[in-house]
């Protein structure tokens, strides 16, 4: 039994035929499925997923429900921030504020609120552009984390 | 001594024609297949890559933000906040949606062909492979353990390890649900591998270095015990019409479909192969020999037929290729 496997083995593998034996000893039956099956060729099967995929996300992305940063899903709808950042604009309530937002994006959201002010809470130079993202302050600064930053514009809005 | 020499070429040619017989794939069909495959998971990672570099170089949007499993995590907190939990953003809920729509339609396609995290552990097994080959030492180390790897002890372990899916899935939403942030985020390698050039000694490095040690000697080692996107993607693939279907009749039972499949699914012994843990690779169909042995199938929804006393019942055989060809 072992050799008739052997010997189909290397038929398969080896041999130049258009055609492949059933070992010896094999019975072939039908495949048992209850299922009715279609062959899918397999450049299809993998082109339509692609597809599918493509158009999930193309679909997705025109609908403008696209956003690589930001906070909430009330914030991914407003406008682009003045820094010319391809993220949202920045949220209305101090709780939607992450590390991933710009100084600039928090001065937007919170009126009264300039950067200097902000970067004197992290105690970071006068001169650090806008841009900066709140996170590379927290990095650098002086023990301000965002849930500390969040509170403190939570009190200035009430102020 | 003739007569007898006759008798036995007569039985052979009997024999022979009693053999069934069924087309080859073609060679090189296979490596169109795995080429394709390749092509496409070295886009994904270059695309990942590029942004993640672009991030790290010029502070840009981090590819953290293109994590599909994100969009999970931060379910709960959606509905009951209506805000996403801290380092999710949209697009990982929009790619949430397009994995579950692509399991949902293509079973583990996303697994196979596009996750980057897969691509990599296959890139680190298969240099791995073609170290060890070269190494006599390590060849026979590797002979060694693919030998204890066949015996039924490896294979319980191997099961019950399993599990880890769906364990490290329940930790992953249930921790991001009470407490509001990701909690897989400090061990999940792929985030280690993002920010790979910040350096830093954390839970989800040794996780990331535990994986690629791993996947050394093991195919896919974080996407068969620990992956908790493909424990999502399994429950969705449940619902899929499109599997790999095996034909008995075509099939020689020579074990390669086994040994080619990176999730270690015993193909041969499956009609369809619905496993959750198939990453729809297609490298057991490459690898099968017989053209018609596996292929991919489409199940099509089916109505009981109507019973009628008119109705010709249905020949029980139908008439096959093979027995054409016989």
């Amino acid at each position: 039994m072992r050799l008739t496997h052997r010997t189909s083995h290397r038929d398969a593998t080896a041999s130049p035929a258009r055609e492949l034996t059933i070992p010896l000893g094999r019975h072939p039956a039908p495949t048992q499925t209850n299922l009715h099956t279609r062959r899918v060729p397999v450049v299809m099967y993998v082109l339509a997923l692609l597809m599918i995929t493509s158009l999930v996300v193309v679909g997705f992305m025109s609908a403008g429900l696209w956003a690589t940063t930001g906070t909430s899903i009330t914030a991914q709808a407003d406008t682009p921030s003045r820094d010319g950042g391809t993220g949202p604009a920045a949220p209305a309530d101090p709780a939607d504020v992450k590390g991933s937002m710009t100084l600039q994006q928090v001065v937007d959201a919170f009126p009264p609120m300039t950067a200097t002010l902000l970067l004197a809470q992290f105690g970071a130079p006068v001169d650090t552009p806008t841009s900066t993202q709140l996170k590379s302050l927290v990095e650098s600064g002086n023990g301000m984390d965002i849930p500390a930053l969040r509170t403190w514009l939570q009190e200035q809005a009430s102020d | 001594m003739n007569v007898q020499g006759e008798g036995t070429d007569r039985s052979l040619a009997a024999a022979d024609e009693a053999r069934v017989r069924v087309p080859r794939r073609p060679a090189a069909w296979r490596t169109k297949v795995r080429w394709t495959r390749h092509a496409i998971q070295g886009a994904v990672v270059a695309l990942v890559g590029w942004q993640a570099v672009g991030h790290v170089t010029s502070g840009g949007e981090s590819a953290e933000a293109w994590c599909p499993l994100g969009g999970f995590e931060t379910l709960w907190t959606l509905l009951a906040t209506g805000r996403t939990v801290s380092h999710v953003h949209t697009s990982s809920l929009v790619l949430s949606v397009t994995v579950l729509v692509l399991a949902i339609a293509g079973r583990g396609f996303f697994c196979g062909w596009l996750c980057p995290l897969g691509t990599i552990q296959e890139m680190v097994h298969k240099t791995g492979r073609a170290v060890t080959d070269r190494v006599p030492a390590l060849r026979r180390l590797r002979r060694r353990l693919e030998r204890d790897a066949s015996t039924e002890r490896w294979h319980r372990i191997d099961r019950l390890l399993r599990w880890g899916r769906w364990l490290v899935l329940a930790w992953a939403i249930i921790g991001a649900a009470a407490t509001g942030t990701m909690v897989f985020r400090e061990a999940d390698p792929w985030i280690a591998l993002l920010s790979v050039a910040e350096f830093e000694l954390s839970l989800a490095f040794v996780v990331l270095i535990a994986t690629l040690v791993l996947a050394l000697f093991i195919e896919r080692p974080f996407c068969r015990y620990a992956c908790p996107l493909g424990a999502v993607q399994s429950l969705a693939g449940k619902l899929s019409p499109i599997a790999v279907q095996r034909d008995a009749s075509a099939c020689l039972d020579c074990d390669l479909c086994n040994k080619a499949c990176p999730m270690a699914i015993p193909v041969n012994t499956r009609t369809r192969v619905t496993d959750t843990s198939c990453t729809g690779c297609l490298e057991c169909v490459g690898a099968c020999p017989s053209q018609d042995g596996l292929t991919v199938t489409l199940a099509m929804p089916t109505f009981p037929p109507r019973r009628s006393k008119t109705t010709v019942e249905p020949d029980p055989q139908p008439a096959t290729e093979l027995e054409i060809a016989r």
